[in-house]
């Protein structure tokens, strides 16, 4: 079953799914940061896809030439995917301006990838009412500008629909997370990835019917993956699952994560209240949702670590920042302590956008690993 | 019963044969380009005049970076739970561990059962590291041997303000035209990487009692620099580049008493 999810994979990023997309007249539109809206961008027809890097760590001699290397490989990956003609499918790119990587690969792409859409949102740091207020008038503005750009207006309800089919897969991704709170989870935590990374280029209406599909099947099969310590990964942008895949074939167990390609991406659903339109509600949702590193105060997204440890039973956090990943890096030392109160440890790694973790990394995740079975 | 321990660095090889909880027979070799190789090698050199043959080794466990490599060992462990089961053999009340191999260095904090509870390992880079030192070593034309007793008779050291393999043997060269001693830059060099480690140890945290591994442990200047900014002494036994094999030695006993309990 996994294998469908590795096929839709292997064609990137332009995915057989895009393809038809747009064959069939209609745009697509590329996102940068789950700050982006996506029901906006379904709701106006337009098939959202999710903008990422390389889906291995690269050489990035075009990305480096224009972009400093200060700016993490992150966003050096991504511009050097758009430099080779690589997003040029893309009728528009949405970008957020929560790091500074991302504001600057956003002003590059604008300037040398010339997609016909562009806009950037600004996106507060607190979750204060002036914050709510200041993140919905850009959140209108991009509904205005996308509306402007496709040349039709777009309904509440068109958004209503949108909710429900984005609720519906983050309802499935739950249920697909709460299968791993078992002992031995039929999935395993490369696999789970794999299965994200689909999700991001093709239509969520496919993508919710395999999603239930598999979680069918994972339900009936007797698969169980066993480990040494179950683990959640936390930190940076991933999107590579051999990240995973090598610390799982040492024997970790990955139950859980904190990540902006996982659970960070679909933890919370858009509540429709009566008495709020549904941009409101989509707004609200975006700006409250489990929070990245770059939000503040940071308990907000250690409180919500600190539950999916209990939820999951984790025993271990591995932490991998990408360098210059500043927002991540400058709060590890906060949740390190966090941790310690409660007796988990943490494995710090710095590594590479796209890195495998090969080399000393598989000796550091070793060495934990055996650290955390001597304390049992 | 004979217990085999393995370690196989970046730089050098290591053996370490335990017999009726004793060290039987030791050895260390150069690290060479293929791991197997070097295992069958290392391992050949252990038991050299022992009359024991490799196969009458009852388990052997490999340790360091060619650790999977090693075709006669039944299983691997990190070197960093080696290192802190290896010293604890030697020392039982180090909770603190700093091992400075060839290509990395590590800060371990340990219980005082050998079991690591934290650590900590530099960057990706090797600067100030075995390779580091004896590439500087090499520039000022003595042998690797020497470097710590020359270093000790410095009175000026000369401040590296960088450990950066590449930019800091430039540097040395530089200082070397211009007529520096010898000793001034080692002391120099000494300092900077002392600096470094003790920022690792740092960040696992001090506790007493302190223990420094590995091959850079016997650059005596290095060590004296480390002690003065720890503020402890370190234990050093009597060969500390063997720690890691040693520690892998020990791990085979258990690891073999484990195995046969459960069938």
């Amino acid at each position: 079953m996994i294998e469908k999810f590795r096929e839709i994979n292997s064609s990137f990023p332009q995915t057989s799914y895009v393809k038809e997309h747009k064959s069939s007249g209609k745009k697509v539109i590329g996102w940068l940061c789950t700050y982006v809206p996506e029901e906006i961008i379904h709701a106006a027809g337009a098939l959202p896809v999710r903008i990422t890097g390389y889906q291995q760590e690269q050489e990035l001699d075009d990305g480096t030439a224009y972009l400093y290397v200060n700016n993490c490989s992150f966003s050096r990956s991504c511009l050097q995917l758009a430099l080779r003609g690589e997003y040029d499918f893309l009728d528009g790119v949405v970008g957020g301006s929560t790091c500074d990587g991302v504001r600057r690969l956003f002003d590059l792409w604008r300037k040398y990838i010339g997609t016909d859409f562009h806009q950037i949102l600004s996106i507060p740091r607190k979750f204060t009412e002036s914050a709510h207020e200041l993140y919905l008038s850009q959140v209108t503005q991009f509904k205005q500008h996308l509306e402007e750009f496709i040349g039709a207006p777009i309904t509440d309800e068109a958004l209503v629909k949108s909710i429900e089919l984005y609720n519906e897969t983050r309802a499935l991704l739950k249920q697909l997370y709460d299968l791993r709170k078992s002992d031995n989870p039929p999935i395993t935590g490369s696999e789970v990835l794999e299965v994200l990374e689909a999700g991001f280029r093709m239509p969520k209406e496919a993508f919710n019917q395999l999603l239930g599909e598999l979680i069918d099947v994972l339900s009936k099969s007797n698969a169980e993956n066993k480990g040494r310590a179950r683990l959640a990964v936390v930190g940076s942008v991933l999107t590579n699952a051999e990240f995973i895949k090598s610390i799982e074939e040492q024997g970790g167990l990955v139950v859980t994560d904190e990540l902006c390609t996982s659970t960070r991406y679909w933890s919370d659903p858009v509540v429709l209240d009566e008495g709020k339109t549904p941009l409101e509600a989509i707004a609200r949702r975006y700006l409250n949702n489990f929070p990245c590193a770059r939000m503040y105060p940071s308990d907000e997204r250690f409180d919500r670590i600190i539950q999916l440890i209990r939820d999951f039973r984790v025993e271990g956090v591995v932490s991998q920042i990408i360098r210059y990943c500043v927002p991540y890096a400058h709060d590890l030392p906060l949740l390190i302590k966090k941790l310690d109160a409660i007796n988990v440890p943490v494995l710090a790694l710095d590594v590479e956008y796209g890195s495998s973790g090969s080399g000393q990394i598989a000796t550091r995740v070793q060495a934990f690993l055996e650290m955390l079975e001597a304390r049992k | 019963m004979l217990f085999g321990g393995i370690d196989i660095g970046s730089r050098a090889a290591k053996v370490v044969v335990m017999k009726d909880g004793d060290i039987f027979t030791s050895t260390i070799q150069d690290t060479g380009p293929e791991s197997v190789k070097t295992a069958y090698m290392t391992m050949n050199a252990a038991l050299d005049g022992t009359g024991v043959k490799i196969e009458d080794i009852d388990y052997i466990l490999a340790t360091g970076y060619g650790r999977v490599l090693v075709p006669f060992a039944e299983a691997n462990v990190s070197e960093i739970s080696c290192h802190a089961k290896g010293i604890n053999w030697y020392f039982p009340s180090v909770k603190t561990v700093l091992d400075m191999g060839g290509q990395d260095c590590k800060a371990i904090g340990c219980d005082g059962g050998g079991k690591v509870t934290s650590f900590v390992m530099n960057d990706k880079c090797a600067g100030g590291t075995g390779r580091f030192l004896e590439m500087i070593a090499d520039v000022l034309n003595i042998p690797l041997s020497e470097v710590g007793n020359i270093a000790l008779q410095s009175t000026t050291a000369i401040p590296f303000n960088t450990i950066c393999a590449v930019f800091a043997k430039t540097d040395a060269i530089k200082y070397l035209k211009q007529g520096a001693a010898k000793k001034d830059i080692l002391s120099g060099l000494n300092e900077a990487i002392s600096t470094r480690s003790y920022n690792l140890l740092k960040r696992v945290g001090i506790e007493k009692d302190f223990a420094i591994t590995g091959g850079i442990s016997k650059n005596s200047g290095m060590v004296a620099k480390i002690a003065e900014k720890v503020g402890l002494e370190p234990l050093l036994c009597e060969d500390p580049q063997l720690i890691g094999a040693l520690g892998a030695a020990l791990y085979a006993k258990d690891k073999y008493y484990l195995v046969n309990a459960q069938n």
